[in-house]
């Protein structure tokens, strides 16, 4: 079974905001890229110093919102087309468009909506049940009150012994090799 | 009050949102340990009653499907009766919810964290409550996809120009927005109860639920985005939801209804509903679940002051309502407010002034504000007043200058019975949810903690 687990990265653990933030900097100024922190909540700040760019989530929900709006007014106008009724504004794409407000607004944020949810979870890989990182002891404080700083196996400079050397260095307590 | 906490007169002054010096690890014992701890007693008893009230939905509609909408109270001038007014009513408790996750997240008020969560579940299964009436005051429910936009035989489409439809997208979509907003600020929380959880049946029911969450930089990234995204959109729905609703009612010509205040009118009633439902349940919640460091009387004193802001808005509204009824010269405007006030409903709109408009001004006590009794009462009064309002708006409007249509309007036992199978159902709900569920977002409660903030130039 352990012939086919290979590194996977190295992880260690801090115990408040104040030091990973510290860590991610260094490890970073170190010229590690392909770092991560899993922590309890936002750190305001981790981005910018492990070097992650802003999401772009915004415009997957502008685009959805945008659909959302588009095919909600060119449906009322699809179904009133073909059943010509002078009245009330009908068939007109128009004159009829105010009384039609309601429900592109409430379809764009609809699919606003959609898009947004099924933006996140595609950008972060959702659902996902299974992460090496779990097999790491103590783990399960990262969604208590622990920091963990990861360097993962991919990045160019990472190598074993080294590594953990750096990060039990800068503070990393149970600095643990992690295999998948 | 507890001892430990420390509340300073003054409300200028800031304080710690988190009391009793509780560190990250005690915040997340404190709201993962009502979850985790074997069933009380008293937690199966309020749950045996609210099933038990529950029960009365499928007989009521039992009932209610097999003899058709005759079982009800209604009739020829009051064609919508109990049905549209508990629709109205439930929907109004949903809007607290939003409210605060929606509103307060962009105006940035950082003591909404701990209220949120509990807020938001009340949204959630409110509008579930609602969603029952209209499904099942059809009549013929077997035509109730005639509410949808679907096509009859004839390729006729139904009239989008109709409140009446706008209100099938407006209640639909606060409705899915309301859960997604609420299931995506759960998920970090369920991965901490996956990582706490001690069962192999737990574990995997926690662990699909927050669908692989471990809280990475891009993790909480694109959360806190599509966090603000959803506050951003959802802030302008719940100003609309109630004020499609109104427009099933102002878009008709029957005098009382066809008025241009009404969309702001069920707004605020809507939300001032909402507030007197959250602090009744969470003044009551609070010192049940053992949340007082994390709910501060603060934060009920918080509630109490919004909620006197929308009561004082409601009243204007009352008497501008009455004021625009005699203004216009219209008699039968006028006789209609009249009616509302001497008439057969009178009882209605004299509770509905006094739980809604008077007896919320005593919040302008700074001893009411800190009084738990008095919040339960007041809170629970405005739910009360609430409901009137709605029961007023649609029953006394009928009532008007045909004499055949003076005929008043009596509930009868299957109308009382489907109401009460309602609120059955929400507490039904609402305690599945106290029981497996954080009822406090752990994760955003630490983030306004001193402690989140990372200390520049202190390397250690």
């Amino acid at each position: 079974m352990s012939t086919t687990e290979k590194v996977w990265g190295v992880v260690s653990r801090f115990d408040n905001p104040t030091d990973i933030l510290a860590a991610a900097e260094k490890a970073r100024a170190q010229g590690y890229k392909k770092i991560d922190v899993h922590s309890p909540f936002p750190i305001h700040g981790i981005e910018k110093a492990i070097g992650v760019k802003a999401t772009p989530l915004p415009w997957i929900s502008f685009l959805g919102g945008a659909t959302g709006c588009l095919v909600a007014w060119y449906f009322q106008y699809w179904t009133t087309k073909d059943y010509p009724m002078i009245i009330s504004g009908k068939p007109g794409l128009l004159d009829s468009t105010p009384a039609w407000f309601v429900i592109i607004f409430c379809f764009t944020i609809l699919l606003c909506a959609f898009a947004t949810i099924g933006g996140f979870m595609a950008l972060n890989d959702f659902p996902k049940f299974y992460s090496p990182l779990h097999k790491v002891k103590g783990f399960e404080r990262a969604t208590d009150d622990k920091f963990f700083l990861v360097v993962s196996a991919a990045d160019p400079q990472f190598d074993q012994r080294k590594t953990r050397d750096f990060l039990a260095q800068i503070g990393g307590q149970d600095v643990t090799v992690v295999t998948d | 009050m507890s001892q430990d906490s420390y509340i300073p007169d003054n409300p200028n002054e800031r304080i710690r949102l988190v009391q009793g010096g509780l560190s990250f690890a005690q915040v997340t014992e404190t709201v993962c340990s009502i979850a985790e701890r074997p069933t009380t007693r008293r937690w199966l008893f309020a749950f045996l009653m609210a099933v038990a009230t529950a029960g009365l939905v499928p007989a009521s509609l039992a009932v209610l499907f097999w003899n058709g909408t005759g079982v009800w109270g209604l009739n020829n001038p009051q064609a919508w009766a109990w049905d549209i007014v508990n629709f109205v009513f439930w929907v109004g408790i949903a809007h607290a919810g939003t409210f605060i996750s929606s509103i307060l997240t962009l105006t940035r008020q950082p003591w909404r964290t701990s209220i949120g969560r509990f807020a938001e579940a009340m949204t959630v299964f409110s509008v579930a409550c609602a969603g029952m009436f209209p499904a099942c005051h059809v009549g013929r429910v077997w035509c109730a996809h005639w509410l949808f936009p679907v096509p009859n035989q004839m390729g006729l489409w139904p009239n989008f120009h109709s409140p009446l439809l706008w209100d099938v997208f407006a209640v639909n979509t606060y409705a899915t927005v309301s859960v997604l907003f609420w299931y995506l600020g759960l998920i970090p929380d369920l991965a901490t109860m996956r990582d706490r959880a001690k069962s192999t049946v737990a574990k995997i029911a926690y662990g699909t639920l927050c669908v692989g969450w471990t809280g990475s930089v891009r993790q909480w990234m694109n959360f806190e985005k599509a966090y603000q995204i959803f506050a951003a959109i959802a802030t302008p729905l719940i100003c609309a939801v109630s004020a499609v609703v109104s427009c099933d009612f102002a878009g008709s010509q029957i005098p009382g209804w066809h008025a241009t205040i009404f969309p702001l009118y069920f707004v605020c009633g809507a939300v001032f509903q909402g507030f007197s439902a959250t602090i009744f349940l969470m003044a009551i919640c609070r010192s049940q679940l053992g949340l007082k460091n994390l709910i501060t009387m603060r934060h009920l004193e918080n509630l109490c002051k919004i909620t006197l802001a929308l009561s004082l808005i409601v009243t204007y509204i009352y008497f501008m309502e009455y004021f625009i009824a005699k203004f216009s010269c219209n008699p039968y405007e006028a006789f209609c407010f009249d009616n509302r006030m001497v008439g057969w409903y009178s009882v209605g709109y004299w509770t509905m002034i006094i739980c809604n408009g008077a007896i919320p001004q005593l919040f302008w006590f700074r001893a009411v504000r800190n009084s738990i009794p008095a919040m339960i009462v007041i809170g629970f009064l405005g739910v009360f007043g609430m409901w009137f309002e709605r029961y007023i708006i649609i029953m006394a409007a009928s009532h008007d200058f045909l004499p055949s249509s003076w005929e008043g309007f009596m509930p009868t036992f299957w109308d009382c019975s489907l109401f009460l199978g309602s609120i059955g159902t929400f507490f039904t709900l609402l305690l599945i949810f106290i029981r497996f569920v954080p009822v406090i977002s752990i994760a955003e409660v630490k983030m306004v903690m001193p402690e989140a903030k990372p200390q520049h130039g202190d390397h250690h």
